[in-house]
């Protein structure tokens, strides 16, 4: 009866208050056994000259512990803004449809920008797609062409609006030869654009090999999504079948016309299609009209969870290997406390031979340990953090996915945990201290 | 002050892991108050003594006692607390802790004393360093004093615990004649002042005539105790 009320109780609590009584309660034996081992001692002056005096080892000592939490550190970090950062960029992207093949190619090559070669759903497709009840918009997607690395993507204003939050900088396009850019593109309201085909990462300027006969001009710039969207420089999907030498979705009667609806007998065919429901549940309901023999429907955010699953078995291995080397240097530290502790040995004995009670000596040397090991902690959680933060710059640089490595409860947890168990474990090289007579050493 | 204790050995029988004997000690005492030199060679079991005078030392045989207190019966703790109420020491090497500064030299023992005994063992540290000669404001650490100055800085350490007993180890050994002489006067002072029992390990002449009583030892045996 009371575990279940306990477990309801906990179960009950705010995630915050709950992420900060596990911190207190992994903290707290570090906490009480630093009040048993203290009580009513002042040793603090001997810890800084003992400090002082071997400052080299203490270093290194201090940077192995800092080393070994950064590492646990870091990696929790860096997973969750992985995690977090891809989960953010395929928000907007409520349901997607492609034809048959790989969700995770398809979401790749539709979400996160990747190049890949997926097979075209065709005009009829897309009429049913968009005509379907609950389906506010279906924007088609046509890749290809790129400006200095970044994709031009074909698209209507429908998603841009939608991708935006209806917060564009300057205009939407509303012409062939328009466009409008994330803000990662280095281009202002204004500029000129001529697009190369394919997906080029750099071209010499003077070659003008593959260059479209075209100038984009931007007429808008898109806020910040966390996405690779924020790279891309966005025209109507019309102009890039055209330039492809293909039909531009519409009746040579409304041909100079942006966006659905399209002709399905000039459509020429798209990759994905991104379909924004009225409703919630209604997104279910099209996943399952859409998901047959002849096309594929499917919620980004389920095959990101499902891969994140995936990565969930290496993070809980990463996460072992950690512990086992936090494990490892602990026990490295520990052996290198009970010798540093007879390295002062004759200052013990000393104290010993003064009249200091034997639990002082183990005040001395645990006081000592858990300077070190705090110390330890604390750098190496920041080196940790420093270290995800600097990782995060360099994937969000090349994805463009927006990943960001704040200190989170898991590493605070993971922290607290290592030094508790580093604490209790600090206790043996001092209680070793205290059993050892202390003539030995006064005569050496 | 402490109250002087008095000593009595009886019987003290002291061997080595090996079983070579290291100190066999019929019979000894020393009224509260009086000073002592033991002298003899190296290897005579001198040092042994004063470690068991201190309770560092455990005997195989006899009682160590001090006003009556027998040092054998006591447990780890409760000869530390002896130790600390009672007993000062000196040591050859000065033992001092070379990164703290001579005043915290000289009051360490406030670190492992109960807080009511803290203040006056630093008031004792500060009056003994400025007694000897040591400024107790030098922020210096300790490892930069002439061997002279860390020896008084012990004797500051040895007195600021306010012991009723001044154990001393070759106190003259590593100093010149003139430190030496200095450090002797500063001694022989200290423990007329304090009233407190003074007994030294020496091999300086000088020194052990302005105590009381001499002990020869040889292979761990007493040659002769005379009055000085």
């Amino acid at each position: 009866m009371l575990p279940e009320t306990l477990t309801r109780l906990w179960a009950d609590l705010p995630n915050a208050a709950q992420d900060t009584v596990t911190f207190v309660a992994l903290l707290l034996p570090a906490v009480l056994i630093g009040i048993w081992v203290l009580r009513g001692l002042a040793p603090g002056a001997l810890i800084t000259s003992m400090l002082r005096r071997y400052a080299a080892v203490n270093l290194v000592f201090t940077g192995l512990v800092a080393v070994s939490v950064a590492l646990g550190v870091g990696l929790i970090a860096q997973e969750r803004g992985l995690r977090q950062g891809s989960a953010r960029a395929a928000d907007k992207f409520d349901l997607i449809v492609t034809a048959p093949g790989s969700e995770i190619t398809a979401m790749l090559a539709a979400v996160y920008l990747q190049p890949t070669d997926l097979p075209l759903l065709n005009g009829a497709q897309y009429a049913e797609i968009a005509g379907a009840e609950g389906v506010t918009f279906a924007a088609p997607l046509a890749f290809g062409d790129s400006w200095q690395g970044h994709p031009v993507v074909g698209t209507t204003t429908d998603f841009i609006t939608h991708l935006s939050g209806a917060s564009v900088q300057g205009r939407m396009f509303a012409d062939h030869e328009e466009a409008v850019v994330g803000a990662l593109v280095p281009l202002g309201i204004g500029d000129e654009v001529v697009p190369t085909h394919g997906a080029v990462e750099t071209m010499d300027e003077e070659d003008d090999h593959g260059h479209h006969d075209i100038h984009y001009k931007v007429v808008g710039k898109l806020p910040a999504t966390g996405s690779p969207w924020d790279r891309a420089i966005l025209v109507p999907v019309e102009i890039v079948w055209e330039l492809h030498g293909l039909a531009n979705g519409h009746t040579p009667e409304t041909a100079e016309q942006l966006g659905p609806p399209f002709a399905p007998e000039n459509f020429p065919g798209t990759p994905a299609i991104l379909v924004k429901p009225e409703k919630l549940f209604q997104a279910y309901a099209l996943r399952t009209e859409f998901s047959r023999a002849d096309m594929m429907a499917f919620f980004p955010g389920a095959v990101l969870s499902q891969l994140h699953g995936l990565a969930s078995d290496v993070r809980e291995a990463m996460s072992l290997l950690t512990v086992v080397s936090q494990i490892l240097v602990a026990a490295a530290i520990l052996a290198g406390l009970v010798l540093i502790t007879r390295l002062f040995a004759r200052n013990l004995a000393v104290l010993r031979a003064l009249g200091a009670a034997p639990r002082f000596l183990l005040a001395v040397v645990w006081s000592y340990a858990a300077t070190l090991l705090t110390l330890g902690t604390v750098v190496g959680f920041g080196l940790g953090i420093g270290a995800a933060a600097v990782l995060s710059r360099i994937l969000t640089a090349r994805t463009s996915v927006q990943i960001s490595a704040t200190p989170g409860w898991s590493e605070l947890h993971l922290a607290a945990a290592f030094l508790s168990l580093s604490l209790i474990c600090a206790l043996l090289p001092g209680l070793l201290a205290m059993r050892r007579p202390p003539l030995a050493d006064l005569r050496a | 002050m402490t109250s002087a204790l008095s000593l009595s050995l009886r019987d003290v029988r002291v061997t080595a892991p090996s079983g070579r004997m290291l100190l066999d000690l019929p019979f000894l005492s020393l009224p509260a108050g009086q000073s002592l030199a033991i002298r003899g060679p190296s290897g005579a079991g001198k040092s042994t003594l004063l470690h068991v005078l201190a309770g560092l030392q455990p005997v195989q045989r006899g009682e160590v006692l001090w006003d009556g207190t027998d040092l054998a019966r006591l447990t780890e703790t409760q000869l530390s607390t002896f130790r600390r109420l009672h007993i000062g020491q000196i040591f050859q090497d000065f033992l001092l802790f070379d990164e703290l500064p001579a005043l915290e030299n000289a009051a360490v023992a406030r670190l492992f004393a109960p807080r009511s005994a803290r203040d006056s063992i630093l008031q004792r540290a500060d009056h003994w360093l400025t007694t000897l000669g040591i400024d107790p404001r030098d922020p210096r650490r300790v490892a930069t004093y002439s061997g002279g100055e860390r020896q008084r800085i012990a004797v500051a350490r040895a007195l600021a615990q306010n012991p009723a007993v001044l154990l001393a180890d070759e106190p003259t050994a590593s100093l010149d004649r003139a430190t030496a002489d200095q450090l002797t006067d500063d001694l022989i002072a200290a423990a007329q002042t304090t009233g407190l029992s003074l007994i030294c390990v020496t091999h300086d002449e000088a020194l052990s005539r302005r105590l009381n009583r001499v002990l020869t030892l040889s292979d761990g045996t007493p040659e002769a105790a005379h009055a000085a």
